[in-house]
């Protein structure tokens, strides 16, 4: 052990044994997802770069593949994340994480059939009526397979997430207690952090899962009996509620690796602070509240939900800048803490968060959006909070998971590794934002050819990122093996 | 605008950017907790104050010329009738003045598409959704001549990138003049 090393912070409280077992095998399913759906969004962008060519149909079953998977697996990190950190605090049951897990890769299972075999391209939006009505490319059966499927894995996190919920309510008595009311309002203890995020995405994500439930069920009917038809705006309200909820949830939960790994290296608890408690209880509602800011081009809405949604989108930013992000700064400032390679992937996925909320906010300005929506600055800042956000993260919660207690300097190679991966990911997302800037849509399979130069820069940092993102995974399978050896 | 959307955003990213880079350039050093506590308490009352009293009003002034009435919406509005199906655009006229309110009436036989509308620098101008049991009118006037191309802005299966149409847009009088030789 050299000078260098660092002892990786073991806390005593920290679960060990199954519990541990389980979170690393789901954090590195998660991650193996992630690195496989970075490989298909590379060949994504080479497409559009004209580096390869693929038939249409192909471009947007990969889309929708690239799409699903990354949301998916999101939530499942995200939900491993949570799950791990609440058996500090909470009694939850191993049979239902594995029944949510086992159901989760049933409907993994029924996707991958539906749009490899079944054909289905209709995204992992699927707004209603185009996976039914998908101009003869598929089947409505590939559609209602991979309805269906969603379905399973909605039923997989709703398992989850009444679970934890439950737990929650019994050890704290209710989630209004959870989620620090009592502390906010009055002068009870506050509870930990993490069950305070904790309560915020059992309640968001319950409520955005339910409304995802009644619009993927309203598509099968309809897709079983097409006189059954639902009002398009509706569809799109359900659809765009659920999906901005569960995508937000997601890094929500990884962000509970921030709050418990970070101290372990700086001495400086996470505390529930008053303003953390505010942060939270603004974003339980601000999280349900701005999803109308996807629907700022659909005429037929209400102006004045358009315009708390564009509020809304901005004030939903300021705890992550405001709150989470200086908290942050302020537990690492001269903390001592020493830089390894969990501690810089989880600075580095606030960063990202932080960062895409910015491109987010500019958008969500309803006069912008008018010549930005459906550009390629959408998946500019979405790429920016999940893929240097989200998924740093993820990967800095597997690397610490893996190497708990053992000693670790952030010796040459991660350093490359994660340099690849920084420099990679900024300029993919660059790459995103600049093209959206220059009026590039989002979703074409066939660039026109003036737009091809962004696609071809985009895919020399999207190999980076993908070899940087192979490291990382890397790193989380040699600490699993180790600690598995180990036991 | 999209320069200046980008501009904007560049430039507050490069902020988040320096911060956590004078951060993780003092994490390692030993400091005064109480002390670190206390500023970053005071730096974030600031900040808060910044984004609530300084964005707020802005993002209210910023909805309250309401961006779906374009500037020189005034006058007697030329309407457009764009029907939309998998995949093509079907417009009542293909040739439009410059200067003159227009009002796109968007609706679709189908499934949701977007009528995104590009100048001949393909640059975006405006766009709106046209969505199934729905008529959209969407508002806008044309600032220069030229040709336009209509695309699709919202993703409807597989020829989605190949929706496209053209609107020459032309001085009123010779579109007065094409008018009255119909
Ligand atoms: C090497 C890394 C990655 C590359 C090269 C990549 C590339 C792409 C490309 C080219 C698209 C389609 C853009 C368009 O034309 O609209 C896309 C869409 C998308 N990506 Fe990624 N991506 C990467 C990582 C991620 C990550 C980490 C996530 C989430 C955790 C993610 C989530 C998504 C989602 C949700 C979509 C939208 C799909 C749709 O429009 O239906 N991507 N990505
Ligand atoms: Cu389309």
């Amino acid at each position: 052990m050299s000078e260098s090393d660092v002892i990786i912070a073991k806390d005593q409280t920290m679960p060990t044994g199954q519990v541990s077992l389980i979170a690393r095998s789901a954090i590195l399913i998660a991650s193996l997802v992630f690195v496989l759906m970075m490989a298909v969004g590379l060949l994504l962008r080479s497409v559009q770069g004209g580096f390869v060519t693929i038939a249409p149909d192909m471009f947007y079953k990969l889309m929708t593949l690239h799409g699903v998977g990354m949301v998916g697996a999101a939530g499942l990190a995200g939900f491993a994340v949570m799950w791990y950190f609440l058996n500090k605090y909470v009694a939850l049951s191993k049979a239902m994480f594995l029944a949510f897990l086992g159901t989760f890769l049933i409907g993994v299972v029924v996707i991958i059939g539906s749009i490899m075999i079944g054909g289905f391209g209709g995204a992992w939006t699927f707004l209603y009526p185009l996976p039914v009505q998908s101009g003869g490319v598929w089947e409505a059966q590939a559609a209602i397979l991979f309805l269906v499927g969603l379905l399973l894995i909605g039923v997989a996190f709703l398992l989850g997430y009444l679970d934890v919920g439950r737990a929650l309510i019994k050890e704290y008595g209710s989630l209004a207690k959870s989620i620090g009311w009592p502390a906010l309002f009055g002068n009870a203890e506050a509870p930990p952090p993490t069950i305070v995020a904790s309560t915020a995405v059992t309640i968001v994500n319950v409520i955005g899962t339910v409304a995802g439930a009644a619009i993927i069920l309203m598509s099968i009917f309809n897709a079983i009996a097409p006189t059954f038809s639902v009002d398009a705006l509706l569809a799109k309200n359900l659809t765009y509620f659920f999906g901005h909820v569960f995508i937000n949830a997601s890094i929500y939960m990884t962000v509970m690796a921030v709050y418990e790994i970070v101290p372990l290296y700086t001495g400086r608890a996470w505390k529930s602070s008053k303003i953390f408690l505010i942060g939270w209880t603004i974003t339980l509602f601000m999280v349900m509240a701005v999803y109308p800011h996807h629907l700022f081009q659909d005429l037929a809405m209400p102006p004045w939900l358009l315009v708390a949604g564009q509020i809304g989108s901005y004030v939903s930013g300021i705890p992550v800048i405001a709150i989470t992000t200086l908290a942050l700064f302020g537990y690492l400032f001269k903390s001592g803490a020493r830089w390894d390679l969990s501690l810089s992937l989880l600075v580095l996925g606030v960063f990202g968060w932080a960062g895409g909320v910015i491109p987010a906010i500019i958008d969500g300005i309803i006069s912008v959006n008018k010549v930005m929506h459906n550009t390629m600055w959408v998946p500019g800042h979405f790429h920016f909070y999940l893929l240097i956000g989200m998924v740093s993260m993820a990967f800095g919660f597997m690397v610490w998971i893996g190497r708990q207690g053992t000693a670790s300097a952030f010796r040459g190679v991660e350093k490359l590794s994660f340099a690849a991966y920084v420099i990679g990911g900024l300029g993919l997302v660059a790459m995103f934002l600049i093209s959206g800037a220059n009026s590039v849509p989002r979703r074409w399979a066939e660039h026109l050819v003036q737009w091809q130069s962004y696609s071809q820069l985009a895919t020399v940092f999207a190999v980076i990122t993908v070899l940087g993102a192979i490291a990382m995974l890397f790193y989380g399978i040699a600490g699993a093996a180790k600690t598995a050896t180990k036991t | 605008m999209q320069q200046f959307a980008l501009l904007t955003s560049l430039i507050l990213i490069f902020g988040v950017i320096a911060g956590f880079l004078y951060v993780a350039i003092n994490t390692s050093q030993a400091g005064d907790k109480a002390e670190i506590q206390q500023s970053i308490n005071t730096l974030r009352t600031k900040t808060l104050w910044l984004m609530i009293g300084v964005g707020v009003p802005l993002t209210l002034a910023l909805a309250y010329r309401w961006p779906h009435a374009p500037e020189g919406f005034q006058g007697e509005p030329i309407t457009v009738s764009a029907e939309s199906g998998q995949w093509y655009w079907n417009l009542s006229q293909f040739e439009l003045p410059v200067g003159t309110p227009i009002v796109f009436e968007l609706t679709t036989v189908d499934v949701n598409h977007g009528f995104g509308v590009y100048d001949e620098e393909f640059e975006l101008v405006t766009q709106a959704q046209a969505m199934p049991g729905y008529t959209n009118k969407l508002n806008y006037v044309f600032k220069k001549p030229g040709l336009y191309t209509v695309a699709c802005l919202e993703y409807c299966g597989v020829a989605h990138h190949a929706m496209l149409a053209e609107i020459d847009v032309v001085d009123p009088v010779t579109y007065a003049n094409n008018q009255s030789n119909e």
